[in-house]
This record gives structure tokens, C-alpha cells and sequence, in this order.
């Protein structure tokens, strides 16, 4: 059985960039003018994109910076609304997309465990459940009960990719956390997400390392000029 | 995604008020130490100019001084919520409004401190003439219109930098112009007390504390403030809901 995970339906999407013209002196001027100012300047990522994804995929994402693909993950996950178009989830959404955001600096580690789990939809009781689990796999330790703020990069990535990966979803979407965090940590998190693949569990991956796409990922697609094409 | 907000709300808005004053040596209670020498301080200045009665004056002062604390903390926090909520709004997909429930529990949590220094005052200046009930819909009527003020002010004020000093601005000229720490009948009624929302959100209050009474004039024009207020609102909400997430 080949159920989708995600469809995504002629969507296009533009980045919303406000215009410099849209103070309120300015809006308060236009009104005594004949021709309106543009109150923005929108930015065409996406143009009716099509994309059908499986369960159990593992899809990768690869192209340069700038050109979308932080954004395609945050119209899947919903943090962008389309402008146009429709995105079809079937299934629960996870994701690890910046690892500094969803975090409160000043919050502990485990206080930063429960407001991403609630965040993402888990019940208190889940995360209470869950919690030794995500702390052995994160390797913090005692560095647990520090604040946020204290940790380098590399331990805020094992706390929010341990807290994210090992609660129970779907769809985990991933952007570029592959270049943060030791090797070690990196094997340990690819091995993770390889047991993901084999539960059915789809994974979209972002990275500008193909070599690496091409080897883990089951279909690779690239942006470019607002498209989305396959490259493997 | 599902959330169970009631508990994502109370979760965070708890971590807010802790960090608040984390590392620090009295922690919330600073909240009441602050209000409670400013009403006494102004009590006792304005008591030698007036020479009205000191308990009375303390019970007037700090009724208007706590509940005008409320909306403006409520008010000020709004022009920079999105802001301060900058890396949760760019990595979930939850509604704005969300944060604005966030921070009216936040300001709740941190009312509670200064409802103790209320306490106080009553007991200190023997007044228990409060009617639970009339008290309880003035307060939800103030909890409404701060709420709504809030959802305007903080998308306005996050797509137009110059709501953010015109509001700050207004707030202390609103501070002045109200009733607030002198008393209502030293001047004549007019148009700025008949317009003036948080004059009738305060007297409302006054009113079911310090007399038990329901102040129906100043119920009424709460009212038809939120029923002006809701569809300005909605409207704002609605129109610029998906876009706040671009402007932070």
C-alpha cells in the first residue's frame, strides 16, 4: 500500500516583503496622492509546484542558499500559509528546521524539552513519559538543569533534535543540522533516522552536501527559478 | 498539529514569569514591593495637599493604581510580543493569537501579586464593602478590552515602528489625564471622562470595591467599547494574521 504522506497541489508561494512606503507618514501622504504606493514588495518563491510523496520516503532537498528550501518546509509544516495551491499532510508533522528558535535562553534544558514537545502537540504526560529517553539520547547529563542560554551549538542541537526526533510523528522534516554537532553525534542521528525509514516513517531532508543526499535520501529534488525538480 | 493550548498556554506563560525573575532575591514579589510604595508614596503626597481622609485615600489610589497596572503592563507588553515570541512564531505553525492569550495569562500571573497587595489595603484600612459579583464583571470586562487593545496594538505596532513611542507616549498621558491617583470629582465631567475607556474600567472597579456598587454608566460604556472594539479587531487579525510571521 503506497499511501501519501504529502501532496503538494499547484502551490505557489510569495515571501511577503514589506516596502519601505508603507510607513504611517507615508500611508497618511498616499492618501492626498493619485497614484497608491505598493504596500509590498512580495518575492516569488514558489510557482504551481507539484509534489507527491509516499509514506516511508526519504526525500532530499538540495540547492543553493537563498533559493526556498527552509521555505518549503515551513509551508509543509505550516508555519507559511501558500499563496496559492493546497499542501496535504496525512499524518503528524514534526520538525527540526532552526535550532536556536523554539527555545527559551533563559529556561533549562528540561523546560526547553517541554515547551518544544507541547509546542508540537504532545500531552504533559507524553513528554513526562519520554523525558529520560530524550535526555540519554541528547548525552547532556547533569548539563540538563542549565539554562538554554550556556549551551554551545552543538548541545542546543542534541537537545532539540533528541527532543524532536524521538517523539512519536510521521513526517520529520530537517534542515541543515547536519553541519552543526560533532561526529560522533552526526552518526548517532543518521543512524536514528534510518531506524525512522524503517519504521515508514517519511523524512525530508535539506543540505547543500548532494553526495550526501544522494546516498541517504530515496529521491533528490532541486529548486530553481521557483521550481522544484527531480534531480535523482 | 494538534495542540493542547490550555496547557502549552499555562506552561509557557509559568516559564515566562520565572525567568522573569530568575536569579533574583525576592523574585514576583518586587511586583507588589514596586506598587505597594507608589501608592503609599502618592497616598500620603497627595493627603497632605487634599486633606482627605488617609484610608479612604489609600483604598482610591491603590484600587485605580493596581487595576491601571494591570491594563498597562498588558498594553505596553503588546507592542513588543511578536518580537519577544520571534523564534517560536518562525518554527510552529500556531495562530498569533496565541501569543496574545499568552501574554493576557502572563499578566494575570503577575496581577495575582498585586491582588495580595489589595488584601492588604482592605484589611489595613478596614473597608469590605467589595461585592464579589459586580467585581467580577467589571475585572472580566477590563480582562476583554485589554485583550482586544492588545490584539490591535501588537500588529499594528509590528508593521508600523512609529505605533510603538506614540503608544508609550499615550499611555502616560492617559496615566495623567485619569483618574487613576486623583480624585474624580475635583474637576468638572466632561468629554474626556465620558470617552475615556479606562477611566470607566477603573471607576467600574472602584466602584464594586470600595462600595459594593455596580457603576451602570461606566458597565455600559465598557460595553459598547468592546462592541466597537471586536470587529476593528477581528478585521485586523484577519488581514494581517498570516503576515506578522514576515515582519519580525
Amino acid at each position: 500500500m503506497n499511501k501519501f504522506a504529502i501532496q503538494i497541489i499547484d502551490l505557489s508561494f510569495e515571501y511577503y516583503i514589506k516596502n519601505d512606503n508603507s510607513s504611517i507618514r507615508k500611508k497618511l501622504f498616499s492618501i492626498f496622492q493619485k497614484t497608491k504606493n505598493k504596500e509590498n514588495n512580495n518575492k516569488v518563491v514558489f510557482k504551481d509546484i507539484n509534489l507527491n510523496i509516499s509514506k516511508g520516503d526519504a526525500v532530499g532537498l538540495y540547492s543553493s542558499n537563498g533559493s526556498g528550501k527552509t521555505t518549503l518546509l515551513k509551508l509543509i509544516y505550516g508555519v507559511y500559509k501558500p499563496t496559492n495551491g493546497q499542501i496535504k499532510i496525512n499524518g503528524k508533522c514534526n520538525s527540526i528546521i532552526d535550532i536556536f528558535a523554539g527555545s527559551e535562553n533563559e529556561a533549562n534544558g528540561i523546560e526547553n524539552i517541554y515547551i518544544r514537545s507541547l509546542l508540537n502537540g504532545k500531552s504533559k504526560s507524553n513528554i513526562k513519559k519520554n523525558i529520560k529517553k530524550i535526555i540519554d539520547f541528547s548525552e547532556l547529563k547533569d548539563s540538563i538543569n542549565n539554562p538554554f542560554k550556556t549551551y554551545s551549538s552543538g548541545m542546543k542541537l542534541r537537545l532539540v533534535f533528541s527532543t524532536s526526533i524521538l517523539s512519536d510523528a510521521d513526517i520529520y522534516l530537517i534542515d541543515e543540522w547536519i553541519s552543526v554537532g560533532d561526529a560522533k553525534f552526526q552518526k548517532k542521528c543518521l543512524k536514528k533516522i534510518n531506524e525512522l525509514k524503517k519504521k515508514n516513517k517519511t523524512v525530508i531532508i535539506t543540505s547543500q552536501n548532494i553526495d550526501f543526499l544522494r546516498k541517504f535520501c530515496d529521491y533528490v529534488y532541486t529548486i530553481n527559478n521557483t521550481k522544484l525538480l527531480l534531480k535523482k | 498539529m494538534k495542540l493542547n493550548k490550555i496547557t502549552a498556554l499555562w506552561y509557557l506563560s509559568k516559564i515566562n514569569l520565572k525567568n522573569r525573575y530568575r536569579n533574583s532575591f525576592l523574585g514576583p514579589i518586587w511586583i507588589t514591593i514596586s506598587s505597594a510604595f507608589f501608592i503609599i508614596t502618592i497616598s500620603y503626597l497627595s493627603g497632605y495637599i487634599s486633606k482627605i481622609n488617609m484610608d479612604q485615600k489609600l483604598m482610591y489610589i491603590g484600587a485605580g493604581y493596581i487595576f491601571w497596572s494591570y491594563i498597562q503592563y498588558v498594553i505596553s507588553k503588546s507592542l513588543y510580543v511578536y518580537e519577544e515570541n520571534e523564534t517560536l512564531i518562525k518554527e510552529f505553525p500556531i495562530s498569533i493569537m496565541f501569543y496574545i492569550n499568552k501574554l493576557t495569562i502572563t499578566s494575570l500571573l503577575i496581577f495575582t501579586h498585586n491582588l495580595f497587595l489589595l488584601i492588604v489595603l482592605m484589611f489595613y484600612t478596614n473597608s469590605f464593602n467589595i461585592n464579589i459579583i459586580y467585581f467580577l464583571i467589571s475585572f472580566g470586562l477590563m480582562i476583554i478590552v485589554a485583550f482586544l487593545l492588545s490584539l490591535i496594538i501588537s500588529i499594528l505596532s509590528t508593521k508600523y515602528k512609529d505605533i510603538k513611542p506614540m503608544v508609550e507616549n499615550a499611555l502616560f498621558i492617559i496615566f495623567v489625564i485619569t483618574p487613576i491617583i486623583w480624585p474624580a470629582n475635583i474637576i468638572e465631567k466632561n468629554i474626556i471622562f465620558e470617552l475615556n475607556i479606562f477611566y470607566h474600567l477603573i471607576e467600574a472597579i472602584r466602584h464594586s470595591i470600595m462600595y459594593g456598587t455596580l457603576k451602570i454608566d461606566s458597565i455600559l460604556h465598557s460595553l459598547i467599547f468592546i462592541i466597537i472594539l471586536t470587529p476593528i479587531a477581528t478585521f485586523i487579525f484577519q488581514k494581517n494574521k498570516n503576515k506578522i510571521v514576515f515582519l519580525i
